[in-house]
């Protein structure tokens, strides 16, 4: 109960505060905080509210700007771009008279991290153990409070703060980003402040997908969501008319509360905005819109998708427009967006059933230029939707920023299906991205791959022309090529690799260390 | 476009805002509606003011006249069980008319709760038998799942009976094994009205005279709900000038969102709307608001509850607050009255430390249930710490939990007497000696220590119960050794002297030996001290 109480004041306290803020106070938006990290070598905005018309003058770091507020309050000023600094410095605003300062900002490279609660749940006892062989690297996660909307806000719902991870404290750090952070200061080149803007707790793919998303979704199954979308997106035609029968709607309901009051009646229900019931896009709303305007280098994707699609083209469909819009959102046609693939949260499968539409479907996103994927089905404990090892799947994300971003000569991914033969009744698959050479390690969900120079491949299941899936037998055959057979079939029409949990763990690796992309493949003609 | 009109009307769907002329009547009645039988019927709806509405279901009609604000209501006679799907017609003086098809009438049940009662079948233990089979009289009514700040009349989006044979795997599975189990014994069409939402404590659940019967449990509460009462309500001047400031905020809210609109530039959030805002008062009664208000008058059977986890932590308050919801809602629905208020006892979760008498977890809950259960009217308890998850709040068995509530109902409201309904609950205790003997309820045909696992029957096993604990004044729990003597249970311990109090399971995941009756039905944890 007085935990309760306790909510009930903590939420007394927001909305008093909320309340208080008129609408001809200068405010700079509650994205500013302390300890905030911007953008190195870009423009970065300043924003805030103040009253309309009023100049705004602002100052950081030598700089000074200045930004007008337009009729609904709303003023935006820019830096112009700036070195890495580790020392903090204040950011000032003034306005007739009226001033707002923040302190300790420092300017390096700034991402988005993106995910559910597993993103930036602490460590656990494996993952410590595997920072705790690094220095502690100079990174800050915004923690973001679980705001929703059903419209795109222009800031926070309340203000945050950023993390900052010591010798004592990087366990309680999300895992990910704290490796991610790690890889990339560990590159001399690259070592400057990391800051996470970060859009966590409950969050999937619905609540990431804007209202604008619509524009992008093609697939006949997805109509009836883009139709929805459109209501609630004011650029579009069905938005505008929605959102001005809102407010109509508002207005009558005002006039109508009046009278209710003058009359000492209790009020009655408030009409609802579109997208009300936040079937999509609430979080995007309320957690990466207002801060859209922020040159960010690039977005880490950690979220399990529980969605059941009618077929992966649909699933492609949506996140295909998810990074499309989140580009337009960033107004960065080639934003970097790096993913955490799916596994097979189920136990050990014994018989031969490929499972891996998710899995697949997120690989074919690969095909969108700058985007990467990070490979995780060693990575787990085959039980839960969660990783046992998400340091690991930071490491791999760093990689694709290390190639993409920071231009170090990196293999990001692992082997990757080339070319599907058959010789003597076995089929032969060659593989890109081999590294020196393929290798089959044993590796432990914590520890790196160690290959004891063995030739047997696990992991492989075979069919013939009939499509029933045996497992298969496989050995290496050269430096990139696997032969996999199955004495149940006589002419293999597809091979498939580590697309469920098989009983033998999957053991092809890279000559780096990467484990194989899973994929399920019929015969190259 | 047509989907763009509902929206709209929806959109305007606030009570004084007028109506779309066509006639209407509320979302429980409908195609596939389950309607109570034996009890009059209130059907209502909305028309022009003055239009003369009638309704005939089941060689029954009843006619009404719509008021001023288009509302109309009239109350067809009891009705007979009837699992023939049958019409419903409603027509208008306008000559406007309304036909639902496959009425049917049987009893409609409550389920209410958090996610545990959300639970779809189709994650549940035993599913694959029942999708095989789904049953077309039992069938659920699913109101929208959110929170509201104010009362509602309508729901916010439209709403639809569904019939079993509509994606029934992803219905409550504890509503589903426990109308399967009454229908097994009665044949009668079961209908439920699923209210429940994942992740919320009991308060907003709970009707706003709930909240004020709490008066003796914590003044201090009472005091700030009071407040908050004031603060909402426009006839005390303090609060009317607070309103017409905050509608005065709000009316600006409006100017700058049109701005924007037209501009096409994000929204700024909308200010405090008067009264307070879903995140203070909304809780104290937003879901009571969302999912019962619109229902208030729809005749129905009972409730059966599966709450508790949110307020794990509220183990002195938690028997008010469950009171003061039966209480009340006994006072706002229309279930004639005491209705049928069973409710399933929170599973085992959590590690089982094995210290004696712990009262670690959700224990304090789950003794706040059994006390409830033991001294209010026409209540009941399914008991489950033995076929939960110590890892999982989301237990998979909800085939027992449904079958054990559903013996409840078969003795109490089907006429079925000669169904136990449930495991031993804790009565009293009689201290002699070194020892106390405890006297318990419902031992049946006698008491035995067993183990469950799965869907499977209780197997009783040599030996006698364990995770009794045993103090004395100095509240020092220690392993007490247990013998069951006819139908009570005498516990001791050799290192208490002088024994007090006894704690049974009194931990968030007991595990071993429990005490079950012969019937294979668990004794619910309990605790004799007042501590």
């Amino acid at each position: 109960m007085i935990l309760f109480m306790k909510r009930l004041f903590v939420w007394a306290f927001f909305l008093i505060g909320f309340v208080s803020l008129g609408y001809s106070e200068l405010v700079l938006s509650n994205v500013f905080t302390r300890n905030m990290v911007l953008q190195r070598e870009a423009k970065n905005p300043v924003f805030g509210t103040a009253a309309p018309g009023a100049t705004v003058n602002g100052t950081f770091n030598g700089q000074a700007f200045e930004a007008t507020a337009e009729q609904n309050g709303a003023w935006l000023g820019w830096l112009e771009p700036m070195p890495a600094n580790r020392e903090g410095a204040d950011l000032t605003v003034e306005s007739g008279g009226q001033r707002a300062t923040v302190q300790g900002i420092v300017v390096g490279d700034v991402w988005y991290a993106a995910g559910d609660y597993g993103l930036v749940k602490g460590m656990n006892q494996g993952e410590a153990k595997l920072a705790k062989e690094a220095p502690v690297p100079d990174v800050r996660l915004y923690l973001s409070r679980m705001g929703t909307s059903p419209y795109p806000l222009m800031e926070h719902t309340t203000a945050s703060m950023y993390s900052i991870p010591d010798e004592k404290s990087y366990k309680r750090f999300s895992p990910v980003s704290y490796a991610f952070a790690e890889t990339i200061s560990a590159v001399s080149e690259v070592d400057v402040p990391i800051g996470f803007f970060n859009a966590s707790g409950r969050f999937g793919l619905m609540g990431a997908l804007p209202a604008s998303a619509a524009a992008h979704l093609k697939h006949p199954a997805n109509q009836d969501l883009a139709l929805k979308m459109r209501e609630a997106w004011v650029a579009a035609p069905e938005g505008q008319a929605a959102y001005a029968a809102y407010a109509q709607a508002m207005r009558k309901w005002i006039a109508h509360s009046r009278e209710r009051v003058a009359a000492g009646l209790q009020l009655q229900a408030m009409p609802k905005p579109p997208n009300a019931e936040m079937e999509f896009g609430d979080a995007f709303n309320a957690r990466v819109h207002p801060i859209r305007l922020f040159p960010i280098r690039g977005v880490i994707w950690y979220v399990f998708d529980r969605t059941n699609y009618s077929d992966s083209d649909q699933g492609i469909d949506r996140y295909e427009a998810l990074i499309k819009s989140w580009r337009e959102a960033f107004n960065n046609p080639e934003l970097p967006f790096y993913i955490v693939q799916h596994h097979y949260p189920s136990g050990v499968v014994n018989a031969p059933n490929p499972q891996g539409g998710l899995t697949l479907m997120q690989q074919e996103l690969l095909s969108v230029p700058h985007t990467g994927l990070v490979v995780t089905y060693d990575l787990h404990d085959r039980k839960e939707w969660d990783l046992a090892n998400r340091y690991d799947a930071g490491r791999r994300l760093a990689l694709w920023a290390l190639r993409d971003v920071y231009g170090q000569p990196v293999e990001p991914m692992g082997p990757a299906f080339k070319r599907f033969t058959v010789a003597d009744g076995r089929a032969l698959i060659e593989f890109d991205y081999v590294g020196d050479a393929l290798m089959a390690a044993d590796k432990d969900v914590f520890g790196p791959p160690v290959n004891k120079g063995g030739a047997r491949v696990d992991g492989f299941m075979i069919a013939g022309a009939d499509g029933n899936w045996h497992w298969a037998e496989a050995e290496l055959a050269g430096k990139d090529q696997v032969l996999v057979w199955s004495e149940k079939v006589a002419d293999p029409a597809r091979v498939a690799y580590a697309v469920n949990n098989s009983p033998a763990k999957p053991n092809l690796y890279s000559g780096n260390g990467l484990p194989a992309l899973p994929f399920s493949q019929g015969r190259t003609e | 476009m047509k989907k763009f009109i509902s929206f709209c009307i929806y959109l305007c769907a606030a009570p004084a805002l007028v109506f779309s002329s066509a006639l209407q009547t509320a979302d429980l009645f409908g195609d596939h509606a389950v309607i109570q039988h034996g009890r009059e019927v209130p059907v209502w709806g909305w028309a022009n003011p003055g239009d003369q509405v009638t309704v005939a279901f089941a060689g029954q009609s009843a006619t009404a006249t719509a008021d001023k604000r288009g509302e109309w209501e009239a109350v067809l006679p009891p009705l007979e069980i009837s699992k023939e799907g049958r019409a419903m017609t409603v027509t208008s003086d306008q000559g406007e008319s309304l036909e639902y098809t496959d009425v049917v009438v049987g009893d409609v049940w409550i389920a209410s709760g958090q996610s545990n009662m959300g639970f779809p079948l189709k994650a549940s233990l035993d599913s694959e038998r029942v999708s095989k089979n789904p049953d077309n009289l039992i069938r659920f009514f699913l109101p929208p799942v959110e929170f509201q700040i104010y009362p509602i009349e309508r729901y916010s989006k439209p709403v639809k009976w569904e019939p079993g044979t509509e994606a029934l795997t992803w219905k409550s599975a504890v509503a589903y094994f426990f109308a399967e189990s009454v229908r097994q014994e009665v044949d009668i069409p079961i209908g439920f009205y699923l209210a429940a939402r994942g992740g919320t404590m009991i308060q907003p659940f709970m009707p706003m005279e709930a909240h004020l019967h709490l008066a003796d449990v914590e003044e201090r509460n009472v005091q700030n709900l009071k407040a908050a009462l004031r603060q909402r309500d426009p006839s005390v001047p303090a609060s009317r000038s607070e309103h017409i400031e905050s509608l005065d905020r709000m009316a600006a809210w409006v100017d700058s969102l049109e701005t924007s609109i037209a501009s096409q530039q994000p929204f700024r959030g909308m200010p405090t709307p008067p009264g307070g805002s879903g995140g203070n008062l909304g809780n104290l009664s937003g879901l009571y608001y969302s999912f019962f208000n619109p229902m208030e008058r729809f005749p129905i059977k009972g409730m059966i509850w599966y709450q508790g986890e949110s307020n794990g932590g509220d183990h002195g308050t938690y028997v008010y607050y469950q009171e003061a919801l039966i209480n009340s809602m006994r006072s706002t629905l229309n279930g004639g009255g005491d209705f049928p208020f069973y409710m399933v006892q929170l599973a085992n979760y959590g590690p089982d430390k094995k210290i004696p008498g712990a009262g670690d977890g959700n224990v304090g809950v789950r003794e706040a249930q059994r006390v409830v259960a033991m001294s209010m009217k026409n209540t009941g308890l399914a008991v489950t710490h033995d076929i939960g998850n110590p890892t999982d709040i989301h237990p998979k068995n909800k085939f027992d939990v449904g079958r054990r509530l559903a013996r409840w109902a078969l003795n109490r409201d089907y006429g079925r007497k000669d169904i136990l309904v449930s495991g031993p609950l804790y009565e009293r205790q009689e201290i002699k000696g070194n020892e106390i003997v405890l006297h318990f309820a419902y031992t049946g045909s006698g008491l035995i220590a067993g183990t469950k696992t799965g869907i499977e029957p209780v197997v009783p096993v040599d030996g006698p119960p364990e995770r009794f604990a045993i103090a004395g004044e100095d509240r020092e729990f220690v392993w007490a050794d247990a013998r069951i003597v006819g139908h009570t249970v005498v516990v001791s311990s050799p290192e208490v002297a002088e024994p007090r109090y006894v704690r049974y399971a009194y931990s968030a995941s007991p595990t071993g030996n429990l005490l079950y009756n012969r019937e294979g039905l668990p004794a619910s944890p309990f605790k004799t001290d007042p501590w």
